[in-house]
């Protein structure tokens, strides 16, 4: 019987959506042909798989410390060198993935659905709430992220997961807004009036009808946001809020070994290269994404 | 028009107010022994409870914010416990460091983003383009100190093109005072030399984030060319037979250029977060590296002072922008 | 009596490289206009009227391409013009065109007066004060109210049909030999329209220009126009005078048209069967053949000839070979 319901359900909003369904087809045709995210999702997926066997492709373990080879340059038997540690620097940039993965999705885990409710809360009932949360997200967006960052972590104690909230806090606005925007123009469009009419709840119409529509511009602009919360997050653990040592953090990385840049450069350099690469291909991820999901920019390709 | 004006300002005060607030809550949870910093870890109970009557500290959280406020109407946020000096006087010798050093840097990416994208609009998908695209987009994905590190690596040690750091060399003394720039003070003051190695000191640092600030521009300004090129009234200005340089000129980029000075005002926000980690890295005396400074130490009113004045600059950037879109659309105006 | 030719399009070929493919957009359309007439060009949204117009304009858009053809203007072919030439003494000076969507079509941040102006200035070397002053007596012609007011004002607070007012006195401004007219009153509430092809027709008349005006209403076509040419999936299928089109019309696909116009006379709507064809694979021979009623194999695999019915009336369909004097292959007159 349950069973039943559900697949009705499912085929009524096939039905009801068979539009969007077909945009889906489309981009998922345009995306094997946009070579932005062909490079960006290989970049991306060799990154997560180095994330996830990291114990198995790292050569040495990256905490142990061997203070007898401190400083080593690159060599055979380590690719990127040793740091002041003698810790085998490779091996640390492929534990740092995993590290940079984990904090860039606990910041969208806590952003994106606080932003979502935030944000349908805020368009769909207007008002005194609707004033409320606008102005608090001005004045979050009164601060550079940066330093609203530094000034939530240094007040919360400078560890990865204070990291993780502050740049998370600094970040909900933006979504709680695009959530808004959205909310405000769906909620003017009949097939709402119709819902209400037949007597749904505004919980139902929210959840079933609104948040669908809104997900698509929230999910393009979180992978815009993707490589920047790499980046902050390095920007903090450079300057000791983040990752304490002797976690692999690279931005940790670069701010140890930051004395040693002139006389055995390889020390700060790799782990910069890693941010570069991983930023890179969400930003070539992000870009492809928006540039398909961007109607007018299509347009140009009829 | 004006009504927009108005609300606008208002927006702004609101939003000042609400820094100001925010700013204060946020420095009374962040963990921090003032007393203990000026008297050390031993000191006797009475002498303690004595200098925190000074400070105020004993008083209810309504009173010290009152008394917060007070001071800051008078650009007074009490004494660095790092520099021992008053906060106000370090803001004022600091600030108009990075105000150079971002003003400079704007300047780079402005010229330089503005007129690559462009191009790169107009040569669409050629090498141009593509070259253009695949530079901005390595610019805005490196991280701001790491790319300070490669340019002292390789500029300063290995080519010798820029300076150790600071803002002038040791045997070379500060013009005299009218705006704080060093730049602009020489000049005023016909003091050519130190013009140029201020200049010199200012290229690393400056070049950094006016790289990575050109990248952004430039994709901005790209994306809105190819946009406005694709709309009707850009067939017409052709249909018309006016010069090709006239229809990219008057027509878009007169159209495009108001995303660009969105973009241009967000840049300035993204400027005075990249001067914190650019100065430290550089050691360049401007208010980024005293404000991380400041975190890092602990030190209260240092971190409240720097964190306020550069919020307060970052709305008045917003604000600006706001109305000068304001100014340049019609579609607002009428 | 001898008319003028003023424009004549020979077998002009126009592609379209998209991702999907090449759109065989024009498969060799011929067209000739003369000199103070009103022509128009009609068939269905996608059949290449606009396309025509753009090549005629050299504004393809990309990723479009000419491939090949003639189109003679003044006893000059445009196509061999350097873009430099068609820019500086064709567009804006000879030839002008107004659009389907007028407020689009003008630029936001500008004033009304001064984009008007500025056709004028860089056309007919006006100064600018000049220019000025002859924006307002153009305003005044186009029965536009408080000229003054409307030129200082913006394109976004015009209605749609004061707008393309704006754009016809621009359009006009430079008095052009021909003026395209693309849609431009299918955007407009059908009050207006009437109102601007009134307008269009008294200021065609007095400034002595001719026009192409591309529609795919008939109705329109019927009150204003003096030829017509039928096109179908870029193909020019009949050519001939307003009268005998409409009263007598010869290509399968024409007379579908009209029957397709609701009348008092019929109780349903009548449709033409079928749909209008990919044209990254077009149908073979006549593009037409998988929806006509009268098809035969010859039409599957060769491209119609083209014939002439009665003066001034010409059809590319084998239905008629045989039956009329023989006409001229691959030129519709």
């Amino acid at each position: 019987m349950v069973r039943e319901n559900l697949q009705n359900w499912i085929t009524s909003w096939n039905k009801r959506h068979s539009s969007e369904i077909s945009d889906f087809k489309e981009a998922v045709y345009l995306i094997r042909k946009s070579p932005l995210i062909i490079v960006g999702l290989s970049i991306i997926l060799m990154l997560i798989i180095v994330a996830i066997f990291a114990p198995c492709i790292a050569p040495y373990d990256p905490i142990t410390m061997h203070l007898d080879n401190r400083l080593a340059p690159p060599s055979k038997a380590h690719l990127l060198g040793t740091d002041e540690l003698g810790r085998d620097i490779l091996s640390r940039i492929i534990y740092g993935a995993g590290i940079a993965l984990n904090i860039m999705i606990i910041v969208l885990a806590i952003d994106l659905p606080l932003g979502i409710l935030l944000g349908l809360i805020a368009g769909y009932f207007g008002g005194w709430i609707d004033e409320i949360i606008m102005r608090l997200s001005d004045i979050f967006m009164a601060f550079p992220r940066l330093i609203l960052a530094m000034a939530i972590g240094t007040a919360l104690g400078p560890n990865l997961r204070n990291t993780m909230i502050a740049i998370a806090l600094t970040m909900w606005p933006v979504y709680a807004r695009l959530a808004r925007g959205e909310t405000l123009s769906i909620k003017e469009r009949t097939f709402i009036e119709a819902e209400k009419a037949l007597g749904t709840s505004n919980l139902k119409i929210l959840v079933f009808n609104i948040l669908p529509l809104c997900l698509s511009t929230l999910i393009v602009r979180a992978t815009l946001d993707m490589g920047n919360i790499i980046r902050i997050a390095a920007g903090m653990s450079f300057l000791g809020l983040g990752a304490q040592p002797p976690t692999p953090d690279w931005g940790l990385m670069i701010s140890t070994g930051r004395k040693f840049l002139i006389s055995q450069w390889w020390v700060p350099t790799f782990p910069g290269f890693a941010i570069l690469l991983a930023v890179f291909g969400f930003n070539l991820l992000g870009d492809g994404i928006r540039d398909i999901s961007d109607p007018h920019l299509r347009r140009g390709r009829q | 028009m004006s009504k927009y004006i108005i609300k606008r300002l208002i927006l702004f005060v609101i939003v000042i107010f609400g820094v100001v607030t925010v700013t204060f809550f946020l420095s009374h949870v962040i963990p921090s022994d003032p007393v203990g910093a000026i008297l050390g870890e031993n000191a006797p109970q009475e002498l303690v409870e004595k200098i925190e009557r000074q400070l105020g500290l004993d008083l209810p959280l309504g009173q010290q914010y009152t008394r917060y406020i007070k001071g800051l109407i008078n650009w007074n946020f009490g004494i660095s416990l790092r520099t021992q000096k008053q906060v106000s006087e370090d803001l004022r010798v600091y600030f108009p460091a990075t105000i150079e050093l971002v003003l400079l840097a704007m300047l780079i990416a402005i010229i330089f983003g503005i007129s690559i994208g462009i191009i790169s609009a107009i040569k669409r998908n050629q090498l141009p383009d593509n070259i253009s695209r695949v530079f901005s987009l390595v610019g805005i994905s490196m991280p701001a100190f790491w790319l300070g590190l490669l340019f002292i690596l390789i500029l300063y040690y290995h080519l010798g093109l820029i300076p150790a750091g600071g803002r002038l060399s040791p045997s070379i003394s500060p013009p005299p005072m009218v705006s704080g720039l060093y730049l602009l003070d020489s000049l005023i003051a016909g003091q050519f030399k130190t013009f140029w190695d201020a200049l010199y000191h200012l290229l690393g640092p400056a070049l950094v984030l006016g790289w990575i600030q050109t990248a952004y521009i430039c994709r901005v300004t790209r994306s809105s060319m190819l946009e406005v090129l694709n709309e009707e009234y850009i067939r017409t200005a052709r249909v018309k037979g006016l010069k090709e340089k006239i229809v990219i000129f008057k027509h878009a980029f007169r159209n495009a250029s108001i995303p660009v000075l969105t973009m241009i005002g967000i840049s300035f926000g993204y400027l005075l977060e990249g001067s914190v980690l650019t100065e430290t890295v550089f050691g360049y005396p401007g208010l980024g590296r005293y404000a991380v400074n400041s975190f890092l130490s602990l030190d209260l009113n240092a971190v409240i002072g720097s964190v306020t004045l550069i919020a307060i600059c970052y709305a008045l950037s917003n604000l600006i922008v706001d109305l000068l879109y304001a100014a340049l659309d019609p579609r607002i105006k009428y | 009596m001898v008319k003028d030719l003023l424009l004549e399009i020979k077998d002009l070929q126009i592609n379209f490289y998209t991702y999907r493919g090449v759109v065989k957009a024009l498969n060799g359309v011929n067209l000739k206009i003369y000199k103070g007439e009103f022509f128009g060009l009609v068939g269905e949204t996608g059949c290449g009227k606009s396309v025509t117009a753009s090549g005629v304009l050299n504004l393809v858009q990309n990723p479009g391409k000419i491939e090949k053809g003639e189109i003679i203007f003044k006893e000059r072919d445009l196509l061999k013009m350097s873009k430099e030439e068609i820019r500086e003494k064709i567009r804006g000076k000879e030839i002008t065109m107004i659009m389907q969507y007028p407020v689009s079509a003008l630029n936001p941040v500008m004033n009304n007066g001064d984009q008007i102006a500025e056709g004028l200035i860089a056309n007919k070397n006006m100064s600018e004060r000049e220019a000025k002053k002859r924006v307002i007596e153009l305003l005044r012609e186009v029965n536009i109210p408080e000229p003054e007011k409307i030129a200082r004002q913006y394109p976004h607070q015009l209605s749609g049909g004061m707008a393309q007012r704006v754009m016809i006195a621009m359009m006009l401004s430079t008095e052009p030999s021909l003026l395209i007219a693309d849609e431009p009153t299918t955007a407009l509430d059908v009050s207006i329209q009437a109102q601007v092809l009134s307008l269009l027709k008294d200021l065609i008349s007095k400034h002595k220009a001719t026009v192409l005006l591309i529609t795919h209403d008939l109705s329109v076509v019927a009150e204003t126009c003096d030829r017509v040419g039928v096109m179908y999936a870029g193909d020019m299928v009949e050519v001939g005078e307003v009268d005998q089109i409409i009263n007598n019309p010869q290509h399968p696909y024409t007379k579908g048209l009209i029957n397709a116009i609701p009348s008092d006379r019929r109780k349903e709507l009548v449709e033409i069967r079928g749909s209008v064809p990919d044209l990254v694979n077009p149908p073979s021979g006549c593009r037409f053949h998988p929806r006509c009623d009268y098809v035969r194999d010859l039409c599957k695999n060769e491209k119609p000839k083209v014939l002439q019915v009665e003066k001034n009336h010409i059809v590319a369909c084998f239905l008629y070979e045989g039956g009329y004097e023989g006409g001229e292959s691959g030129r519709t007159d």
